[in-house]
């Protein structure tokens, strides 16, 4: 007699070139250099925060040179210029690590500023030349946060980003970070931010999930267990992130492209861990058995934890 | 509409002007003609002169930078008057008046707010010249009546002067009796003590401030006025970080001019305040310049230039420019080139300013993530010498050379040669701060170091004794006290991660100017006599030649008993007898080598020391 299958088959992370097959097409041009077609299925995409996933899935894939070569003036040269930094941010963040910054030692810090230097000087100069170019904008957020230039510089670039690209997901969810304790922000601010989002981000707008970044954050922050079910069980927060899933994945005018998946991801995982297993069930079924490597922020065993809370979602709901 | 001519040796410029009569007095003599010790010199002078005017608002004196200024504003008979009181009080200063003078600049000094842009030709070009203008007038207290009477005679003489005048004719009876027999003077090098630009400082709070420097032209002025607007409207309209900014165009002097720009940060928007000015220089760096914003600054100008009065208001500015041998622009011509502009042509300027820029950063904040290196505030060696450690054993170091001298902690220094200083200040307690052309200070104080007494009266005689300038006896609690064992070292003097440039020169923390490589301790905390002074390495003196020449002398005793048993011992074998003696034989000999090499080798230390020091 066969053994039983396990309980939880643990479930991998997917990246969204697996999600989506129009990305296999892209990466399979990135891969060859063919920069046009690469440019030509990127302008095709309907908003920034697309734009910028299927960047993340080239943007370590396109040769140096293919990108270099590309000449000042040409209308691409801002995102292969974009693409080189927002690489050359990878390796510095690979060469830091992402431990706690007590545990990187004085040559990795070096080498990482020195990465990040690198990077930001490039996308100043895109920025200044492209102004309206948001995903330049949104790898300046990343160096901003890697070089500790402070959460005021964070929001400048945050303004400059939304001036053209409004609602957002990545960038806010990008300032978000910045505005948390961890990254010397403080919990005051991520409720402010949060609170501004709920007021400004229209119905539909996936600009809105970064509110619950901050529930999450929270929850994960507690020092105890019965600390963190007790503020997810906080009827203002439940409240609160029902509004967001009434104005997001609930709402008939959500148009979430590549990031349809996180979506669902934010919500299974936050009904799950208020308990509210009938909710999280829509968003599992949503999700097709597939994850993002999101989990893996909150979770140790992040393919386990999600196998579980589906399995009892979907038992019940 | 302008029109040159010549009173008394003295070239004239003569200019059309509505209103009642104005004219001025303006020489080739500013603050960075002064040197460190004798900063204020220019000052007194243009003071004294005024004297015998009293205090009237129309008669006024400007010490500048490159000139000196004196304006008056009148009837006729009267700016008659003043102008020969003027020159005659050139001719002969009225010295009796000096003391009273000094305390009047003194007081001037201390009601005196620095400019937000003070500090930025201190780290452009240290202590000589144009880094001149961002230090006090430290010269103003020792300055005697000769020194006064030979500045004013050696630098306010007709040939380095120029008259202008808002009017049509030169009034009649106007005589300078200047003192003459000088020349004009030429502008003092502008030397940079930068090794690379753009770089960058940290400064005080307050806000971001810039220069940068382009060949001279009319572009340079649009360029400013360009540059002011694109602060306003990235750092105030839209991102609502400053209340105000602001940029101007100077001429140098020197074929070269400076742009300066300014925008002012809240604590809290500092660094977005920084970052938004880093990326309004960086757009014009790019050549993003619109036609639009160009021709709105220039027709600005233009509005400037067709007011009735424009010809008589930029008389001053011209006799700079004849004092500087620069051309003298009419307005025609002054319309011509601005018209003349490009759009290319700002990207020109933009791109020389940008290269050779200075950054004032708020503090605890840096720049070299936007490609500004730090400007130096360290010296690149350490003077060869004597070194003693501070007495709170924190690991800081004095070096004493014959060279100069240096402060050590870590992988720090600070090092001023004593051929290349600029001033030193001399304390009656012993305290000596020297300060290097390059801007570097060394702060000496006896109290922090077990150095030898003799220390400051050593230094005092290494360098020129025009250059030291004596300080007021301090109150005993201003005089520093070594951190007691119970404090936490110094640590935060040296920050591991970001050195900062903040550590360099003159005392003034409320001036904000840099401070010194160590820093007095709040000596309120510290009941005097708590701590004992640890014996740092000290020159040899008395004793020690008394020591090193009992040495040489045991030495030599050795030296002769080691030889006598040496040779006894090779003598006494005869063939046949015992060859080897017993055991005690050798311990002997041996340590009757031992102790001579010792001795010898000690004594000839000592005595190489002492003819070092």
């Amino acid at each position: 007699m066969l053994p039983a299958v396990p309980f939880h088959v643990p479930v991998p992370a997917s990246e969204p070139v697996e999600l989506f097959p129009s990305l296999r097409g892209l990466v399979a041009d990135g891969e060859r250099g063919d920069w046009a077609a690469v440019m030509a299925h990127l302008g095709g995409l309907p908003g920034l925060d697309d734009f910028v996933v299927a960047c993340s899935q080239v943007e370590g894939r396109i040769a140096d040179h293919v990108l270099a070569r590309v000449p000042v003036g040409d209308p691409s040269w801002g995102v292969a210029q974009a693409m080189r930094a927002a690489r050359i941010t990878e390796e510095g963040w690979k060469i830091r690590g992402d431990g706690w910054a007590r545990t990187v030692t004085p040559p990795q810090w070096a080498a990482f500023r020195e990465h990040l230097n690198r990077a930001e000087q490039l996308l100043i100069d895109v920025t200044a030349r492209e102004p309206r170019l948001g995903y330049a904008w949104l790898e300046r957020m990343t160096t901003c946060q890697g070089l500790s230039l402070g959460a005021a510089e964070a929001r400048r670039r945050y303004d400059r980003l939304s001036a053209h690209a409004p609602h957002t997901y990545i960038a806010g969810f990008r300032l978000m970070q910045q505005l948390l304790p961890k990254w010397s922000g403080s919990w005051e601010q991520v409720s402010a931010f949060a609170a501004e989002l709920l007021r400004v981000t229209p119905a539909g707008s996936i600009g809105l999930l970064p509110v619950l970044v901050a529930h999450l954050e929270r929850h994960s922050a507690a020092e105890t267990d019965a600390e963190a079910a007790a503020y997810l069980r906080d009827p203002a927060v439940v409240a609160e992130i029902h509004l967001v899933a009434d104005r997001t994945v609930r709402h008939p005018a959500f148009q979430p492209g590549y990031r349809v998946y996180t979506a669902h991801d934010y919500f299974a995982m936050l009904f799950s861990l208020m308990g509210d297993h009938a909710a999280a069930a829509p968003h599992f079924r949503a999700l097709h058995g597939r994850r993002t490597p999101f989990w893996e922020w909150y979770f140790g065993d992040a393919g386990a934890a999600y196998a579980g809370h589906r399995d009892r979602a979907l038992a019940r709901g | 509409m302008l029109r040159h001519t010549e009173v008394d040796g003295v070239p004239t410029l003569l200019a059309p002007g509505s209103g009642p009569m104005v004219a001025g007095l303006t020489f080739r003599v500013g603050r960075v003609d002064e040197g460190l010790a004798r900063t204020g010199i220019t000052h007194l002078v243009e003071h004294l002169a005024l004297h015998r005017h009293g205090v009237a608002d129309h008669h006024n004196g400007v010490t500048g930078g490159i000139v000196t200024h004196f304006h008056l504003r009148g009837a006729e008979a009267d700016i008659v008057r003043s102008l020969e009181l003027v020159c005659d009080s050139l001719s002969d200063l009225p010295v009796e008046r000096l003391e009273t003078e000094k305390a009047i600049l003194r007081a001037e000094a201390a009601g005196r707010a620095d400019g937000v842009t003070a500090l930025l030709p201190l780290w452009r070009y240290g202590a000589q010249h144009f880094g001149l203008v961002s230090y006090p007038e430290w010269g103003v207290d020792q300055l005697s009546a000769d020194d006064v009477r030979a500045w004013a005679h050696t630098w306010f003489t007709r040939e380095n002067a120029v008259l202008w005048i808002s009017g049509d004719r030169v009034p009649a009876g106007l005589r300078l009796r200047l003192p003459g027999g000088g020349r004009r003077r030429p502008v003092p090098p502008a030397a940079t003590v930068l090794p690379s630009t753009p770089a960058y400082f940290a400064g005080p709070n307050g806000g971001v401030v810039f220069d940068g420097l382009m060949r001279r032209h009319t572009a340079g002025t649009l360029f400013g006025g360009m540059l002011e607007r694109e602060l306003l409207r990235a750092l105030r309209q839209e991102g609502g970080l400053s209340t105000t900014a602001s940029a101007s165009y100077d001429p140098r002097g020197d074929g070269f001019a400076v742009v300066t720009a300014f925008a002012d940060a809240p604590p809290e928007r500092q660094d977005a305040v920084l970052g938004g000015f880093v990326d309004v220089l960086a757009g014009f760096r790019v050549g993003r310049i619109e036609q639009a914003d160009l021709d709105a600054v220039r027709a600005k100008r233009e509005e400037a230039l067709a007011h009735p009065d424009v010809h008589a208001g930029r008389l001053s500015g011209l006799a700079t420019d004849l004092l500087t041998g620069e051309p003298v622009l009419s307005v025609d011509e002054l319309h011509a080139e601005l018209r003349a502009v490009t759009l290319d042509g700002i990207h020109d300027a933009a791109l020389q300013v940008t290269g050779s820029g200075l950054l004032q950063v708020p503090p605890g904040h840096r720049a070299d993530w936007a490609g500004f290196t730090a400007a130096p505030a360290t010296s690149s060696e350490t003077i060869p010498g004597y070194t003693f450690r501070s007495v709170d054993g924190s690991g800081a170091a004095l070096v004493l050379g014959a060279e100069g001298v240096s402060l050590v902690e870590g992988e720090r220094r600070v090092t001023v040669r004593f051929r290349t200083c600029a001033a030193v200040h001399a304390w009656p307690d012993g305290a000596r701060q020297l300060i290097g052309l390059d801007g570097i200070t060394v702060r000496i104080e006896p109290t922090l170091f077990a150095a030898p007494p003799d220390t400051a009266a050593r230094i005092d005689a290494a360098v020129d004794p025009a250059l030291v300038v004596r300080m007021p006896a301090r109150t005993p609690d201003a005089i520093p006290r070594p951190y007691t064992p119970a404090q936490p070292p110094p640590t935060r003097l040296f920050p591991a991660a970001s050195p900062d440039p903040n550590l360099v020169l003159v005392p003034g923390a409320q001036q904000g100017l840099p401070q010194p490589l160590i820093q007095p301790q709040d000596p309120a905390a510290f009941p005097a006599g708590r701590f004992a002074a640890r014996p740092g390495r000290t020159r040899p003196g008395t004793a020690q030649l008394i020591i090193m020449i009992a040495m040489f002398a045991a030495g030599l005793v050795f030296l002769s008993c080691a030889g006598v048993l040496t040779i006894a011992s090779v003598e006494g074998i005869e063939p046949g007898e015992e060859e080897f003696r017993d055991v005690a034989w050798y311990v002997i000999v041996t340590i009757a080598w031992t102790g001579t090499l010792t001795l010898l080798g000690w004594a000839g230390y000592l005595l190489v020391r002492r003819l070092r020091s």
